[in-house]
């Protein structure tokens, strides 16, 4: 058990490329935490730095209180489980979840009896002696993980686990890794560029982007109040709308319709701004209700229990998720009705938040002000 | 031999276009058969010549008889030379797996400048070591260091010639091994030199048999470093050994020869009918990701 922290971290390669560039965060003890972005955006090197396989260029380390920067992997307890599961192919699945404690000159009975206690309870009982040549994608997985845990870490170090299962055992597989992190409360430090993956698995999710840090915070925050214009289309599994909008003596204008938004603080009195809404919150109604987008349906989607539409407006496409049945037909002429109250507004150049002025720093504002709960209520679904 | 060439395609061709054709095969054959026997021959002399009692240069089988191995068995010179043989094969081969696995797996994970140039100028000088090239210094070298006459010099010239290809081959096996396996096995605590020895030779270990058998094969078989590095008699080699076999009139002991040849080169075979056995000469490719 143990909280890890890091201090301004940056990792330079030796080809100069910057993969880290002064990344501070913390994580608590027990928690479930993810690293969120792009391939290259530098989370797996962070992981790596974190597991001792590299070196950070500048910054410190700790585990559990202790400064672990200059300490090499063997002496930070930490367990982890690869990318590609790393088994040992010329091992039993029994040894290969044992040596970890071979390693550490366990006697021979006792680490059989461990790698039996916790393959069995990952449900590898019957596989302890086959080679892991011969176990599928999901037991090969699971065998990783059972190895790691049997390592009696401190610190669980996940690199993109379930990247290389099918669809479905993917989902198996994480919830198998929630219910076990239920159990164990280890520490876990969880590096994946799914965006579903970190927010169904974590306690707080990293986004990073380009070896920094774009945003910290628990999931629900992160989906429904992205800090910047690239978490907002990185987080959901259909990006957000973005909405060119104006601020206009406090009033929000979206293509020149006055919309029932309210505008941050921070947004001052007269300006441009970039309003963003998750489609899931966007709903289709036939005639023109104050606030509304005229739209002609482009394209539907079918998503089984939803449909996905996409609609040409009048500043751009919108996409819009609407129940399967309500279904629009392509070419129909409909008014998107976006949940003005969920919306998120963004500085145009920089692309960051605009929060209201009080709330700055803090957590994030409360989902909307009375002000706009009104309209919004009525429109919403 | 030919007639299955003659097959329904060519029926439908003219007769002489036939005939050619049935020329040029038959030709080809004779001069196949004429190469084969060329090779066969001295193969046929080496495994009928030691149980004939008298043999002369003519392959074949007139006075069946074991007696020549029993002057072999008898001849303490021909014993020990085999026993010496024995000697510098292994002993270089661990000389060679040891040193090539421990440099092949720095070499493989270690990334230097001009690495890869470094053990192409190796390995072109891996020939001349063991050549005759380089043998006056060698020979200098070997007897500063007061090393002539033993067998411990011979192993240590003989590994350093075949230490480059081992070390090149061998790095290609390691190459193949992925980080992963080598990187899981240090976050759970593991040093250099176990992870070598648990995670790496094990998987590399068709790698390990190619240098291995191809040290023994390649010492049992070598002259030249044994034959100017050694001279007392109870210190040679096989290979050596078999060049005195002379008797006071300078002709050839050809019971004797004939027996001890085949001794000498049924070790090679055994080796090669277990390797055939075990990996079946599929020593590539044999890593599963």
């Amino acid at each position: 058990m143990a909280s890890v922290s890091v201090e301004s971290l940056t990792k330079v390669f030796p080809n100069g490329v910057k993969a880290i560039d002064g990344v501070s965060l913390s994580v608590d003890d027990g928690e479930f935490f993810a690293l969120l972005g792009p391939s290259g955006c530098g989370k797996t090197t962070l992981l790596r730095i974190l597991a001792g396989l590299e070196a950070p260029s500048a910054g410190r380390i700790r585990i559990g209180g202790r400064d672990v920067t200059k300490v090499p992997p063997a002496g930070r307890n930490v367990a982890m489980v690869f990318q590609d599961y790393a088994l040992f192919p010329h091992m039993s699945v029994a040894d290969n979840i044992a040596y970890p404690l071979k390693v550490h000159r366990v006697e021979k009975s006792t680490r059989r009896r461990r790698a039996e206690e916790v393959g069995s309870g990952l449900g590898l009982a019957a596989l302890m002696d086959r080679r892991p040549g011969q176990l599928s994608g999901g037991q090969q997985q699971r065998a990783a993980l059972a190895r790691a845990m049997a390592a009696d870490a401190v610190l669980f170090l996940f690199d993109e686990p379930l990247s290389n299962l099918d669809a479905r055992l993917r989902m198996e597989a994480r919830t198998l890794l929630k219910r076990l992190h239920r159990e164990v409360r280890k520490t876990t430090v969880y590096v994946t560029h799914d965006q579903s993956e970190a927010l169904a698995l974590a306690d707080r999710i990293a986004v990073m982007d380009h070896g920094v840090l774009r945003q910290v915070g628990p999931p629900a925050e992160i989906f429904h109040h992205p800090g910047n214009l690239f978490v907002a289309g990185f987080i959901g599994s259909t990006p957000m709308n973005l909405l060119p909008a104006r601020v206009l003596d406090g009033q929000v204008v979206v293509a020149g319709e006055v919309v029932p938004a309210w505008a941050p603080a921070g947004a001052g009195t007269t300006r441009e701004v970039v309003l963003a809404v998750r489609p899931e919150y966007v709903d289709l109604v036939p005639e023109h209700l104050p606030g509304s987008l005229p739209a002609e349906v482009e394209v539907v989607e079918d998503l089984g229990t939803t449909h996905l539409v996409t609609l040409r407006g009048p500043e751009g496409a919108i996409q819009a998720v609407v129940p399967e049945t309500r279904a629009p037909t392509p070419g129909e002429r409909l008014f998107a009705v976006p949940d003005w109250s969920r919306a998120s507004f963004y500085e145009p150049d920089t692309g960051e938040r605009l929060r209201d002025v009080p709330a700055e720093g803090a957590e994030a504002p409360a989902i909307a002000s009375p002000g706009t709960l009104t309209l919004g209520s009525e429109t919403a679904r | 031999m030919s007639a299955p060439t003659a097959a329904s395609p060519i029926d439908q061709r003219p007769l002489r276009g036939v005939l050619a054709l049935f020329a040029s095969r038959a030709g080809f054959y004779a001069f196949a058969a004429l190469v084969a026997a060329f090779f066969a021959l001295p193969m046929a002399w080496l495994v009928l010549a030691p149980f004939e009692a008298h043999p002369t240069f003519v392959a074949g089988l007139v006075q069946p008889t074991l007696d020549n191995f029993a002057v072999v068995f008898k001849n303490p010179d021909a014993l020990a030379s085999l026993r010496n043989s024995l000697v510098l094969a292994v002993g270089t081969m661990a000389v060679v797996v040891v040193c090539a696995s421990l440099a092949a797996y720095a070499l493989s994970r270690v990334k230097l400048p001009g690495r890869d140039i470094t053990l192409y100028v190796l390995l072109l000088f891996s020939s001349v070591v063991t050549g005759s090239a380089a043998m006056v210094p060698i020979f200098v070298l070997v007897y500063d260091l007061h090393l002539i006459n033993t067998l411990e010099g011979v192993i240590l010239v003989l590994a350093g010639g075949t230490l480059p290809a081992s070390i090149f081959i061998l790095k290609d096996f390691m190459d193949s091994v992925p980080t992963s396996y080598e990187e899981s096995a240090r976050v759970f605590g593991a040093g250099p030199f176990r992870i070598l020895k648990d995670v790496v030779a094990p998987i590399v270990r068709p790698g390990l048999v190619v240098i291995a058998v191809w040290s023994i094969v390649t010492v049992w078989g070598s002259f030249l470093t044994p034959f100017i590095l050694l001279d007392k008699p109870s210190l040679l080699p096989a290979s050596v050994e078999i060049y005195s076999y002379y008797d006071v009139g300078g002709s050839a002991k050809l019971p004797l020869i004939a027996a001890f040849a085949l001794v000498y080169t049924l070790p090679v075979v055994v080796i090669y009918l277990i390797v055939q056995h075990r990996y079946g000469f599929r020593f590539f490719g044999g890593i599963k990701g």
